[in-house]
């Protein structure tokens, strides 16, 4: 019986852990990161001028004469701080012009006349919780990745200092091959992909459904958020701010909540590249070498389109302990992008590989845009309980240090392994107000332990209300978990009226008992018109973006690029950190900056004698 | 009288201009005495904005000394002038194998890129 209550806590955390995208608590070697000097941006100050400031008691008529000493010109005296403003004669420079002036003894300080630039800082107004794009060793809320939070000052992708170069990605299309995007998001309705002429006008394809809109029917708000990475609208004083602060975004439905397929996946990438994407975001992966996969990946290159992947979440080295694909795949229009947390440690879940995955990008406590709001429930009040259905706080681990979880149960002493009854038919429902939603859609953890195919389980819906199993959406399920929380799941769609029901049956026989059914983290996930809601989530499927994202802007920056430069500049662009050195091919962390100064080396170079 | 001098004065300061310039020219290429020839060097124009922007170009290194390094070689700055990518430039070399590389830069990396493959040329 003890091992039973072991088994339950720890299935039990790692059955909602893996809800948030896999972020799995296994412990692994964290490697700490080693504070990097970034260089500046130059030049920044005037090459030929210096501000020079002389001792109090310096005349101003031997300050004029101190500056012709040295061949310069006096340009002006700066009031009220005393500066005099020096023009250097040619060939001086500012280095050591600043070297001759410091040796007069009468000189007190000299400095360069810096210049300034009004600095692209966005005014959305969670722009200050995006550490990844300019981390001020800020706190992030609602954060679910606790390790270095707050982590540390300038450990961020210098997002603001290229945005002074380029913030608009308009020119290169950027598909987000996902769960679908709610493209009516406050944040993304203007960042959209237009494909009306071309037939599409929901600026996308659901390749699930196969029809012309990739709106998440399933409230699987994983698409939206990685495509608020890559565009949500800047400067537009809401929500979050996109690594584009204008983009356009291709949504392609290849993921259900419950995954996605080859042929899908497939189909997505054949469309994004017959339809003009230049830049493909996977923040998706798979365990098997797929060669009709491998073979659109190719078609991608063939056609000049870079494919941006996650590299997984299993905290594996990709390189040995298990393959994850796309990220395995070897094309060089591929790069696969490891998670790195707010201090630039690698991610505790994050896989790596020293020959398959390419660069690290934030991908922890990442807020972006979300489809809708989402219901959560804890059985505290509004529920119409029959039977021997009872709302517990259950303490799965006993003395351990696990909260107690906000429980629906039956029967009632479910967490002390009682048994239901005979003969039972108890139902637990409570009525939601779903009216407002495009999609709406039912998720919650169970254990169930049931006499097979003679006592079930249940889950039903209602839009009119009232106890949902006298209606006819019922689901059941009879047998056991295993001591295992499994999740389970109700499309609300045709629920989204002001009294739609849902609820739980446990119904028995008159013989065998066991041990019954529990359930736990109720929710329900929609999507809203004009969402503007945001959310908080850990994962490579968020790092994934932050890159997609930043090879549009170089891409938009230098609109010569092929592929292969803008690649080259992602990757040696990046900054060196140590977090990163030896388990990934370039040992960098993505940096914008760093990618817009990059330049290729010449090629081509040839002599004539004349 | 006085309107004449000044013209010839003008006349004077931009001749010597003009000898100034031969001779700084002569001198750069050749380095000294001996035979020199005329090279052509030319390469493919990067295809970052910046460089081929005002405050960008490219700069020709080369040496006697195969591998060598950039910081001690002779330059050549070819900057980017208004309209027109440069992807060419002239160097005087003298009688012998001289080893040549070409970077980008930009004002947004005034150090410019890391250096072309090095090729080699025997000047006659």
């Amino acid at each position: 019986m003890r091992n039973i209550h072991v088994m339950r806590k720890l299935v039990l955390i790692s059955a909602i852990v893996g809800l948030f995208f896999g972020a799995v608590a296994t412990a692994v070697s964290v490697q700490f990161p080693v504070r990097q000097v970034k260089s500046l941006p130059a030049p920044s100050y005037v090459v030929d001028e210096l501000l020079v400031k002389f001792k109090p008691h310096v005349a101003g008529r031997f300050k004029a004469q101190a500056i012709e000493t040295h061949g310069d010109r006096h340009i002006r005296e700066l009031t009220p701080n005393g500066y005099v403003h020096v023009k250097l004669k040619p060939g001086t420079g500012v280095t050591r012009g600043m070297t001759l002036y410091k040796a007069d003894s009468n000189i007190e300080s000299v400095q360069p006349n810096y210049i300034y630039h009004a600095t692209a800082v966005p005014n959305d107004i969670d722009y200050g919780q995006m550490w990844g794009l300019k981390n001020t060793g800020q706190m992030i809320s609602a954060a679910s990745y606790p390790t270095n939070n707050p982590g540390v000052a300038g450990q961020d992708m210098d997002m603001e200092a290229a945005w002074d170069h380029v913030k608009d990605c308009n020119s290169r299309v950027v598909a987000v091959l996902d769960s679908g995007v709610n493209y009516t998001h406050q944040d993304l309705a203007a960042n959209m992909w237009d494909g009306t002429a071309a037939g599409f006008p929901n600026h996308g394809f659901d390749f699930l459904d196969n029809d012309n809109d990739p709106m998440p029917q399933d409230a699987y708000g994983h698409g939206t958020h990685v495509a608020g990475t890559i565009g949500a609208v800047g400067n537009n004083n809401l929500g979050t701010t996109g690594v584009c602060w204008q983009a356009k975004i291709m949504a392609l439905r290849v993921l259900s909540a419950s995954g996605g397929t080859t042929a899908a996946i497939t189909q997505g990438v054949n469309f994004a590249v017959a339809h003009g994407a230049k830049v493909i975001n996977m923040s998706l992966s798979g365990s098997t070498f797929d060669p009709a996969f491998n073979t659109e990946i190719t078609n991608a290159r063939n056609n000049g389109v870079i494919v941006i992947v996650a590299a997984g979440n299993e905290a594996n080295n990709n390189d040995v302990a298990s393959t994850v694909y796309p990220c395995n795949f070897s094309q060089d229009n591929l790069i696969c992008v490891a998670a790195l947390d707010q201090a630039y440690a690698l991610a505790t879940f994050s896989n790596f590989g020293a020959t398959s995955v390419d660069v690290g990008a934030p991908g922890v406590n990442a807020k972006s845009a979300w489809p809708g709001p989402t219901i959560s429930d804890d059985f505290t009040s509004g529920w119409t309980l029959t039977g021997a259905f009872t709302a517990v706080s259950c303490d799965l681990d006993g003395p351990g240090p696990v909260a107690p979880f906000r429980m629906l149960v039956n029967p009632a002493n479910w967490c002390a392994f009682g048994s239901y009854a005979n003969n039972a038919n108890d139902v637990a429902y409570k009525t939601f107000d779903l009216s407002s939603f495009l999609h709406a859609r039912l998720g919650f953890l169970f254990f169930l332990d049931t006499q097979l195919n003679t006592d079930f389980a249940g889950t039903a819906y209602k839009s009119s209300g009232g106890d949902p199993f006298s209606g006819m959406n019922i689901t059941e399920v009879s047998g056991t978990t295993n001591n295992f929380a499994v999740e389970g799941s109700a499309d609300l769609n045709n629920c989204r009226t002001a009294t739609c029901s849902v609820g739980f049956r446990l119904r028995s026989d008159a013989a065998i008992i066991d041990f019954g059914l529990g359930i736990l983290d109720f929710q329900i996930d929609t999507v809203e018109m004009n969402s503007n809601v945001y959310q908080v989530l850990n994962g490579t499927s968020m790092a994934s973006p932050h890159v997609a994202g930043l090879a549009a802007l170089i891409w938009s920056y230098n609109p010569s690029y092929t592929y292969p430069d803008v690649v080259n500049s992602v990757k040696n662009g990046g900054e060196p950190i140590a977090a990163l050195s030896g388990i990934t091919t370039t040992g960098r962390a993505v940096n914008a900056m760093g990618s817009l100064r990059y330049i290729n080396p010449p090629s081509g170079v040839a002599v004539v004698i004349q | 009288m006085k309107i004449r001098t000044s013209v010839m004065l003008v006349y004077s300061v931009a001749l010597v201009t003009l000898l100034g310039l031969a001779a700084c020219g002569g001198g750069g290429g050749g380095g000294g005495s001996g035979t020199t020839s005329s090279v052509q060097v030319s390469w493919t124009a990067n295809r970052e904005t910046a460089v081929n922007s005002p405050g960008g170009g490219y700069k020709v290194y080369y040496s006697s000394t195969a591998g060598f390094n950039i910081a001690s070689a002779n330059v050549i700055d070819v900057p980017y002038a208004a309209g027109a990518t440069p992807t060419s430039t002239t160097l005087s070399l003298l009688t012998g194998t001289h080893y040549i590389k070409v970077i980008a830069y930009s004002t947004l990396n005034p150090g410019g890129s890391t250096p072309s493959a090095e090729i080699a040329i025997t000047a006659p």
